[in-house]
């Protein structure tokens, strides 16, 4: 049998057929659509299923979402940390050049 | 957290206090989803100390994301970042682990029924066993597993075809 009516059949099932008559129809003439439309209806079994109860309590979720913000602010506090780290020695040597630069031309200029 | 004309209103209050940060509102949330989303969780991972872990920490995704959710399904928007949790982020295991085995000494034919379509939807790929539980047991349309899923209605068409397809074949022990 054609896919596309397979797909129509289980459209048909989930009430979401454009023209229902039309699969009806078929239905009633054409037993192999009838056992197709039969077998499919079997996913209609997962309704029955029940819930598992989740055994985690609300107070983990909360407890997390508290800390977020605290990691986060560590986190930010450390980069900045590393950077100065690493940053000062540079910014440090860039300035002690540009001060000697500036003495050796204020020596020149005298 | 029901979905009638009466309820919504209270819903929208629950879930714009949720975003500015209100405890009991997220609780109200949490309470409503936790067992079907540990559900899910479940027949992703097939192991519950799993999908403890992975429930905390979908919840945990939920919250911090609430503020992107801008009016419409909230139902779907939940199951979406569900999915797409579960779907990238975890890591599906192999091993059965029956979710029925503490009730082996009362087992009946009920029992073993469900038992039955738990281990059929655990051996079907994630995505299909998914979008069945939404649309039989969730009773999701077909746009609203559109908008779940991120895919055109045709293509939800045809998905559920296939997964009907292959329940049949592992509930039933039957090829095609």
């Amino acid at each position: 049998m054609n896919k596309k009516i397979k797909i129509l059949l289980s459209s048909y099932i989930d009430g979401e057929c454009k023209h229902p008559e039309i699969v009806e129809d078929m239905l009633k003439q054409n037993k192999e659509a009838k056992e197709i439309y039969t077998e499919l209806l079997s996913s209609k079994k997962i309704k029955y299923l029940e819930y598992k109860e989740c055994p985690v309590p609300f107070d983990k979720i909360v407890l997390v979402t508290k800390k977020e913000p605290i990691k986060r602010l560590l986190v930010t506090i450390g980069a900045v940390a590393i950077a100065i780290l690493v940053l000062f020695p540079l910014i440090k040597n860039s300035y002690q050049n540009h001060q000697s630069k500036i003495k050796n031309l204020t020596e020149v200029l005298k | 957290m029901c979905y009638n004309n009466r309820e919504n209103e209270m819903n929208d209050l629950v879930i714009k206090k949720a975003k500015s940060g209100d405890r009991n509102s997220q609780e109200i949330i949490y309470r409503e989803f936790k067992d079907r989303i540990y559900t899910l969780a479940l027949y992703y991972t097939k192991n519950p100390a799993n999908s403890s872990d992975v429930t905390q920490d979908i919840f945990i995704k939920i919250f911090r994301v609430i503020n992107k959710f801008n009016g419409g399904n909230f139902k779907a928007w939940i199951y979406r970042v569900s999915i797409n949790y579960l779907l990238n982020y975890v890591s599906r295991r192999d091993t059965f682990v029956d979710l029925n085995q503490n009730c082996m000494a009362t087992r009946n034919k009920d029992i073993e029924e469900k038992i039955a379509i738990e281990k059929t939807l655990k051996k079907m790929p994630e995505k299909l066993s998914f979008l069945l539980i939404l649309r039989e047991k969730e009773g999701f349309n077909y746009k609203e597993l559109s908008n779940v899923f991120g895919v055109p209605i045709g293509t939800i068409k045809s998905r559920l075809y296939k997964a009907r397809k292959i329940f049949r074949k592992y509930y039933g022990g039957k090829d095609e």
